[in-house]
């Protein structure tokens, strides 16, 4: 699962959102894209994330850097600006893949390992660690629905299902869909 | 309340490692964790509404009001006045979090969309008390219902929906809760 890249994918995460507001295979403009950034809380936060990643890259050698610090003040500020608007928190420097997708309603809450491409997260949900902390690995195309928590150092497999109000602390193989609480398997094809 | 909001700055502290207790660190834990903020705004709260009658105190109830409304608005955190929290509280994260007419013991801690005395449907009765004891750890999503009684050093898991009393410390899971383990260690969650 070597998806994380150490790049910044800005364009896949507004063809993610595009593919909701606007017709599919339809370019997308400077002011339509700044209209996403600003009706979209999910895309916002996302983004701002992907700034902080960027300061990290950029800027590691020169610890004590004034340039460094004033660009990590408006990184803070985006994340209360996410917390207030979006009610959204993605942990610092949390390795996501391309076309991350969050749900606009908010109360997410994310803390995993690593996240891989084309992940759908809806609202209400709390990736997290568990007593060990420990933290779950995320595949690509992973989708989770409403009200989950999904916890402890944990593997889940590409394109599984997470469904609603369902609490998963096992590992899930390629393709399954759990559910329940505890969630259990129910589905084991691709 | 000073000496409230001192043990709540405790265990913040804790969590982040840290050891220092200036007003720098205060300050800091009160700027990163909405769950503290809410928390001094409920202590400030309590200190106005116990104080006398004629007392000048009830001047500031519409501050008092205005904040809480800012917080439950701004973070999702609702912790009503009629609620008895003893000191060293915590609340994880923000969002979802609501507290009615509860009665908490000592070093207790909640995280996010946890609701207490949530009503339960198609009961008649009135708003009963729910009695928590001390040291009792509350995973995210979870929901108590009115009128129950939790023991001290219960644990109660992530996403679990409790309907009826815990009288052992006991660790329980599950929609419609369910004991896993009669007897079960928390202190290094606490």
């Amino acid at each position: 699962m070597d998806i994380v890249e150490k790049k910044i994918y800005f364009q896949e995460d507004f063809l993610r959102y595009r593919n909701c507001e606007f017709n599919k295979n339809k370019a997308i403009n400077f002011f339509q894209k700044f209209y996403m950034v600003v009706s979209n809380p999910g895309l916002f936060s996302i983004l701002n994330h992907r700034y902080g990643i960027w300061i990290s890259l950029k800027y590691s050698k020169s610890e004590s850097d004034f340039l460094r610090n004033v660009l990590s003040l408006i990184y803070n500020l985006g994340k209360k600006l996410s917390i207030i608007w979006g009610k959204i928190v993605i942990q610092d420097l949390v390795p996501i893949g391309s076309g991350f997708y969050i749900s606009n309603k908010g109360g997410v809450i994310i803390g995993a390992e690593r996240i891989g491409k084309n992940c759908t997260v809806y609202s209400t949900v709390t990736i997290g660690i568990d007593r060990n902390t420990k933290k779950p690995v995320i595949g690509n195309s992973v989708t989770i629905l409403d009200n989950c928590v999904v916890y402890g150092g944990i593997n889940i497999g590409d394109y599984s299902i997470i469904m609603q109000d369902s609490v998963l602390s096992k590992s899930l193989p390629i393709g399954a869909t759990a559910k329940g609480n505890p969630a259990k398997i129910i589905k084991n094809d691709v | 309340m000073f000496n409230n909001i001192r043990e709540d700055f405790y265990r913040y502290r804790q969590f982040g490692g840290d050891s220092d207790s200036s007003i720098i660190a205060f300050l800091k834990v009160l700027n990163d964790e909405p769950g503290f903020k809410s928390l001094v705004i409920y202590r400030f709260g309590q200190w106005i509404v116990n104080g006398n009658e004629s007392s000048f105190k009830l001047l500031l109830f519409p501050l008092y009001t205005l904040l809480e409304v800012l917080v439950q608005k701004l973070y999702g955190i609702h912790i009503s006045p009629s609620a008895k929290i003893a000191p060293g509280f915590y609340v994880g994260h923000f969002g979802g979090i609501f507290i009615g007419n509860v009665k908490f013991g000592g070093r207790c801690s909640i995280h996010q969309h946890v609701k207490i005395n949530y009503e339960k449907k198609g009961s008649d009765s009135d708003h009963l008390t729910t009695k928590i004891g001390n040291d009792v750890w509350i995973g995210a999503h979870s929901t108590i219902y009115e009128g129950l009684i939790i023991s001290d050093g219960a644990t109660i898991s992530a996403g679990s929906i409790v309907e009826h009393d815990i009288l052992t410390p006991s660790l329980v899971m599950g929609h419609k809760a369910r004991i896993i383990l009669k007897e079960y260690n928390n202190t290094d969650l606490l």
